[in-house]
């Protein structure tokens, strides 16, 4: 079944999966690296309409091995050339795209994840032990 | 400060002070490159989204970079500055990241040695500077921005 594609509201939210070994790498685990936007033909993300962060740590490939970030739409919208799209998937309805990141210039990418990691936080941190 | 501080004689004022910037680059080097073999031992897939692992010569120059901008700072202005996170990058560049309650500074050192380097740092008010440099040269914006926060 396809699901329709709708209009994300600014006040909601984007869940994000962070892998542990990003976080091993930190001598701060309350930091959020900057890698946690990584554009990968778009950031891929997942809505808070469909999905609770528990859900999207479990639709990872290890959901042991993984923590869930949050961020506030609106955040994302504050820059011109980000948009946030619904892109549902078969068995992920939530499933949602961060697109734009590429289009700016190199150190203006830096600037944006810099600021987006800044501004999500973390909902589920892993257990760095298991 | 005691009366007595006064008393030392240069000799031991020059070894306490020489033995204190050493322990302070002996465990700044050794923070770099502890952090440099985490990010060596990643393999393929790492973050379970197609990671890639990162090269070698990618981390020398970041830890490279990290080095020189900590030892020019410390010759300009007899001050130190703590160690940064270092972090795997996109498409194989590394990120580097001081980060504390004056200022967040990320700077990023690509893959590709002929790529410029870029570096965006702000003071959570109104003061921001971003730019980019060659990786072979510190770039002066940023080293008189880290001067402001030393």
């Amino acid at each position: 079944m396809n699901c329709p594609i709708e209009i994300i509201l600014d006040k909601d939210f984007l869940y994000r999966r962070v892998h542990n070994n990003l976080l091993l790498i930190s001598r701060n685990f309350d930091e959020i690296p900057p890698y946690a936007f990584k554009d990968n033909n778009g950031i891929s993300t997942e809505w808070n309409k469909y999905s609770t962060p528990e859900e999207t740590r479990q639709r990872a490939l290890d959901p042991k091995k993984n923590s869930v970030i949050n961020i506030k739409v609106e955040i994302v919208r504050q820059f011109q050339n980000l948009s946030v799209n619904h892109a549902p998937i078969p068995l992920n309805r939530a499933h949602s795209n961060i697109n734009g990141l590429k289009t700016y210039k190199n150190e203006d990418q830096t600037d944006i994840r810099k600021r987006l990691s800044r501004a999500a936080e973390w909902i589920i941190k892993a257990s760095l032990t298991t | 400060m005691h009366t007595e501080d006064f008393k030392l004689n240069d000799s031991i004022l020059e070894s306490t002070w020489i033995d204190e910037l050493h322990k302070h680059f002996t465990s700044f080097y050794k923070e770099i490159e502890g952090a440099k073999a985490k990010i060596l031992n990643l393999q393929e897939n790492w973050d379970g989204e197609g990671g890639k692992s990162y090269n070698k010569e990618t981390l020398d120059r970041a830890a490279e970079f990290v080095k020189k901008l900590s030892f020019y700072l410390w010759r300009q202005t007899q001050k130190l500055i703590s160690s940064p996170n270092i972090f795997p990058g996109p498409d194989g560049s590394i990120d580097i990241r001081w980060k504390n309650n004056k200022f967040d500074l990320l700077v990023n050192i690509p893959e590709n040695l002929n790529e410029t380097a870029t570096f965006s740092s702000d003071d959570y008010e109104k003061n921001t500077v971003k730019g980019t440099f060659d990786q072979n040269k510190i770039n002066p914006v940023l080293f008189y921005w880290l001067i402001e926060f030393l």
